[in-house]
């Protein structure tokens, strides 16, 4: 993606042509009042207007592979949207005044002790060590939660949660169109159907997954938020249930501010079904494939029991930690190494 | 931003500036603000067009 945005691919060009493109290679000095994603991904978009409204945002993930719920069609479609909303501005302001959000803890990732140390507001040119990464924002926020001995609230563990968890997939090549719903899923409960366009949430016009993406991080404490769906030809009003719980479901194992909470080695994965059964492995255990050495980890081993567990997932065990554990606490792991079972013991640290 | 100041910027793009050759950020073509969001909104005010910015 960035590559054919970058270089204007052909796929994209014209459109670009009607915006001011901005390209922005660091965190440092960020205003992070004024930008808010998802921290944790490679490759993100603001949409603006100059005077700094939100029309909305692209770029989405939720697994290993960082393509997989992204597309040039569906950049394209974004950027489409956010040229209407522009036309239609400033009589459709009061409907994007939710696409800005709560003041952040720091006006600039300066502002956390650790960044602050570390980095200067101004990258400087020649040391690439100066430039900081937009994940070491959410890095600090783990590490408030953590030097503090507090549980990482699931609304930050958790944070840009996919609309998956509520059972509702969306078409990675559309803006905001559901591809399926769960069977048994609160969607599906709310009425929710494979091919409605959802265009809005919350009031709040949407140009893609992130923006959906976005309207569910913001609902910290609701239970439901309102959607208005295009069905066929006509409008509809839905509304989408938030049951308790519902963050969780959400896979965390990919996001590279784990290595603040976790000892597990970063990319380490869910192994798949198949390579479960390989293993003589149930389909409901756990086998989390580590990726690196180190840490009294080989590469390749397979976790397969946390502190007395066979059954986390990746994402879990992950969220266990970070909830349940705390630095200098101890975690019991099972590793199968070459065929064998074999115990590890780790501590937790404080990673400043 | 003067508009000489916002054009220099953009003509910078497309010169590899030291800061994007120093990061081997060199596949971008046409005009883009580089790392400058201020340039790029006052860019944007003089033009009436939206800002896209990226983060990489």
């Amino acid at each position: 993606m960035d590559r054919q945005v970058a270089g204007r691919d052909p796929a994209v060009a014209d459109l670009l042509e009607k915006f001011v493109c901005v390209r922005i290679v660091q965190a440092n000095g960020m205003d992070l009042s004024l930008f808010q994603f998802d921290y944790n991904l490679t490759w993100a978009v603001v949409f603006l207007n100059a005077d700094r409204t939100v029309y909305g945002r692209y770029g989405s993930r939720s697994s290993h592979d960082p393509n997989k719920d992204m597309s040039i069609e569906s950049f394209r479609k974004a950027m489409e949207g956010a040229l209407e909303l522009h036309a239609g501005y400033p009589a459709n302001k009061a409907s994007l005044g939710g696409k800005t959000g709560p003041k952040p803890r720091h006006p600039t990732p300066e502002g956390y002790p650790t960044l602050k140390k570390f980095y200067t507001p101004v990258i400087t040119p020649g040391k690439p060590d100066s430039c900081m990464h937009c994940h070491q924002i959410t890095n600090n926020e783990f590490r408030f939660y953590r030097g503090a001995r507090q549980p990482i609230p699931d609304e930050t563990l958790f944070d840009y949660p996919m609309p998956d968890t509520l059972g509702l997939s969306l078409d990675r090549n559309e803006r905001a169109t559901v591809s399926a719903v769960a069977a048994g899923s609160s969607a599906e409960k709310d009425g929710f159907k494979a091919g409605d366009q959802i265009l809005s949430l919350e009031g709040q016009p949407l140009v893609s997954i992130a923006d959906v993406q976005w309207v569910l991080t913001q609902a910290k404490k609701a239970t439901r938020i309102k959607a208005e769906v295009k069905r066929g030809v006509a409008a509809q009003s839905l509304t989408l249930s938030l049951p308790a719980g519902w963050r969780r479901k959400g896979d965390i194992s990919w996001r590279g501010s784990n290595e603040i909470i976790s000892p597990i080695p970063d990319e380490s994965e869910d192994l798949p079904a198949d390579e479960k059964k390989k293993l003589g492995l149930a389909a409901a255990a756990t086998a989390i494939r580590v990726k690196w050495a180190g840490r009294g980890f080989q590469r390749d081993d397979v976790i397969v029991e946390a502190d007395g567990k066979r059954t986390w997932t990746a994402s879990e065990l992950l969220a266990y930690v970070a909830q349940q554990r705390m630095p200098g606490d101890k975690l019991s792991l099972t590793v199968l190494r070459a065929g064998k079972e074999q115990k590890l013991q780790l501590t937790l640290e404080f990673k400043e | 931003m003067t508009t000489l100041a916002a054009l220099a910027l953009l003509a910078a793009a497309q010169d590899p500036g030291p800061l994007q050759k120093s990061l081997n950020d060199l596949e971008v073509r046409g005009a883009w603000v580089y790392n400058d969001p201020d340039a790029g909104f006052a860019e944007a005010k003089k033009t009436g067009k939206p800002l896209l910015v990226v983060f990489r």
